[in-house]
């Protein structure tokens, strides 16, 4: 088990926003969190990062371990070390996830060398990096503005890779994007568990989207998770009334719905 | 079928960009939905604009019940205002965070002389309730809402002038899934009580199948498919049609098929593509597509399409879909 929570609960003040007994992630697993806007999904993802506090939440009980290292209430000198290089989180907007003022390749370089790269490592895994996610290594020349959402998602994805994360938090990573390019993300983290065995946390209120990429998900609903199972089980035969009415909210394509 | 808005050979421009190069579409009256789809910067919403008089046409022409838009002034203008409303992605951006919703409503009702003075707050908590709300919403500040709720607010607020033609510019996109789900519903309702006829813009191609008779496909300000949504999404014959429809993630496995990608080549606006414009992205360009802009003919009966290779490609397609997962 590369990620385990046990019995966290998150307040904002006196309200509790999350409350999980347990939730695991194996290498090599892609996990769906599931469940429509403000039910915990980024709540739980921040906690894993230690940045419920920017927020203004705090993890008021509970245990969150990668690869058996304890991440709640850590100093964040100690995170920082964590951070990037053991997990990684990509946003929905992945334009503003750079800084506009620096040439993406700046901040990939920076990130890397900040996580122990020496110049030339930090170069040549950037390059593999971009390479793995099919970008062309001049794109470390742009700044963000010049980058379309899916090249930007690429990039954001290859300093993940770059940095050798094991876990991939990935938080609505496709859904500012046009759905041909968002078939391609989908591909690429597919092939990064397949290749690299990541584990990929994948936050998503498309529950089509999690049927498709995600082995297992979890469905969460006022900071509970209500369902869990395989997704292909969930997400055909739910057994949760709040699981089969999101199910059934889903505007349905398929030649036979007609 | 009478046609009730007509566009006609559009180009619109932004300084040297053509982001709307000859487009047509044809809206008959209501009720009647009429999709567009195609992916960001490919013109959808700027078209809608250019429909309804927001935006001005380099070229081509806008008709409502036959009269070109352009010439309305005075009362005609005010009159064709009243007639097309449109309704936009994020509700807590088009309502005023200082206004209370009933006010908000009211005015559109004041504006345009829907009501005499003394029927303006029955009329107000009517709209409210047609929409789902609660006829004691009225004083609430949009912010006191939830964004379905909001969404609703301004559905009524459009609906109050009567209008013919609606534009929904991805009413749901930023909405949760059984909120859009409800407001789908609420718009189907509101079409046949209203006989009303709107554009519907959309990325969500499950969502023009539900609310749309017909659509348009666009790819860099040109209409590249067109016709029955039925028969455009069971069949679609234009290469990126397919990538778009095969593209659709599905829950059902059984309606899951193998996704058709073509490399995504950054393409300059400014500067489209010589013939036709998806040619240095689809698998099937031969040398006429690269030389010769491909123009919309019919493949089928409402189904329309601008591709040199389109037999090809659906036959390609079938193929795909027989040997889906």
């Amino acid at each position: 088990m590369i990620l385990e929570i046990r019995n966290l609960a998150i307040n904002f003040g006196a309200r509790c926003v999350v409350d999980i007994e347990a939730l695991d992630l194996r290498t090599g697993e892609i996990l769906g969190l599931a469940g429509e806007s403000g039910s915990g999904k980024t709540m739980t993802a921040l906690a894993i990062m230690g940045l419920t506090a920017t927020s203004g939440a705090r993890i008021s009980s509970g245990s969150i371990t990668v690869d058996d290292r304890e991440l709640v209430h850590q100093r964040d000198t100690d995170l920082r070390r964590i951070r990037g290089s053991q997990i990684a989180m990509i946003f929905q907007a992945p334009v503003s996830s750079f800084n506009p003022l620096f040439k993406v390749g700046y901040i990939f370089i920076r990130s890397l060398r900040l996580h122990g790269a020496s110049r030339s490592e930090a170069r040549a895994h950037a390059r593999e990096a971009l390479e793995e996610v099919m970008l062309p290594y001049d794109m470390l020349e742009r700044r963000p503005y010049e980058l379309s959402g899916g090249q930007a998602q690429r990039l954001a994805i290859a300093l993940a890779v770059a940095l050798r994360s094991q876990v991939l938090l990935a938080d609505e990573p496709t859904s500012a994007l046009d759905v041909s390019v968002q078939g391609e993300i989908l591909d690429l983290i597919r092939r990064l568990r397949d290749r690299d065995g990541m584990a990929v946390l994948f936050i998503s209120h498309d529950l089509a989207v999690v049927a498709e990429l995600c082995d297992q998900v979890a469905v969460m609903r006022a900071g509970r998770i209500v369902e869990f199972g395989a997704s292909s089980q969930v997400l055909h035969s739910p057994t949760n009334d709040y699981t089969r009415q999101l199910v059934d909210s889903v505007p349905k394509l398929g030649t036979r719905a007609g | 079928m009478t046609t009730l808005l007509q566009v006609r050979d559009i180009v619109i421009d932004f300084g040297g960009l053509r982001a709307v190069d000859g487009v047509s579409l044809d809206v008959p009256a209501g009720p009647f939905g009429m999709g567009l789809v195609g992916e960001s910067g490919s013109g959808k919403s700027t078209i809608a604009r250019g429909a309804l008089r927001l935006l001005p046409l380099s070229r081509g022409s806008v008709m409502l019940d036959g009269k070109d838009v352009r010439h309305f002034r005075g009362s005609d203008l005010r009159c064709f205002r009243r007639s097309v409303q449109i309704v936009f992605q994020d509700p807590g951006s088009t309502l005023d965070p200082r206004m209370r919703v009933g006010a908000a409503i009211r005015e559109a009702l004041v504006v345009h002389r829907m009501v005499p003075a003394g029927e303006l707050e029955s009329r107000v908590e009517e709209l409210l309730v047609e929409v789902g709300l609660e006829s004691s919403d009225g004083p609430r500040f949009p912010h006191q809402l939830s964004g379905g709720q909001r969404q609703r607010v301004v559905i009524a607020r459009a609906m109050a002038v009567e209008p013919r033609v609606l534009v929904l510019d991805e009413p749901t996109s930023a909405l949760d899934v059984t909120v859009q789900a409800r407001i789908l519903r609420l718009i189907s309702r509101l079409r046949e009580e209203h006989r009303l006829a709107y554009l519907l813009i959309s990325h969500n191609l499950a969502v023009v199948q539900q609310l749309c008779e017909q659509m348009a496909v666009l790819y860099l300000g040109k209409v590249i498919e067109r016709g029955s949504s039925r028969a455009i999404l069971e069949q679609p014959a234009h290469p990126y049609t397919q990538v778009l429809r095969s593209s659709v993630p599905e829950i059902d496995l059984a309606e899951r098929r193998a996704r058709i990608s073509v490399p995504s080549i950054a393409v300059d606006a400014a500067g489209p593509p010589e013939g036709c414009r998806f040619h240095p992205r689809c698998p099937l360009a031969v040398e006429e597509c690269r030389r010769i802009p491909p123009s919309l003919r019919e493949i089928d009966r409402l189904h329309e399409v601008a591709c040199h290779r389109a037999e090809e490609a659906c036959e390609r397609f079938v193929e795909s879909v027989d040997t889906a997962v």
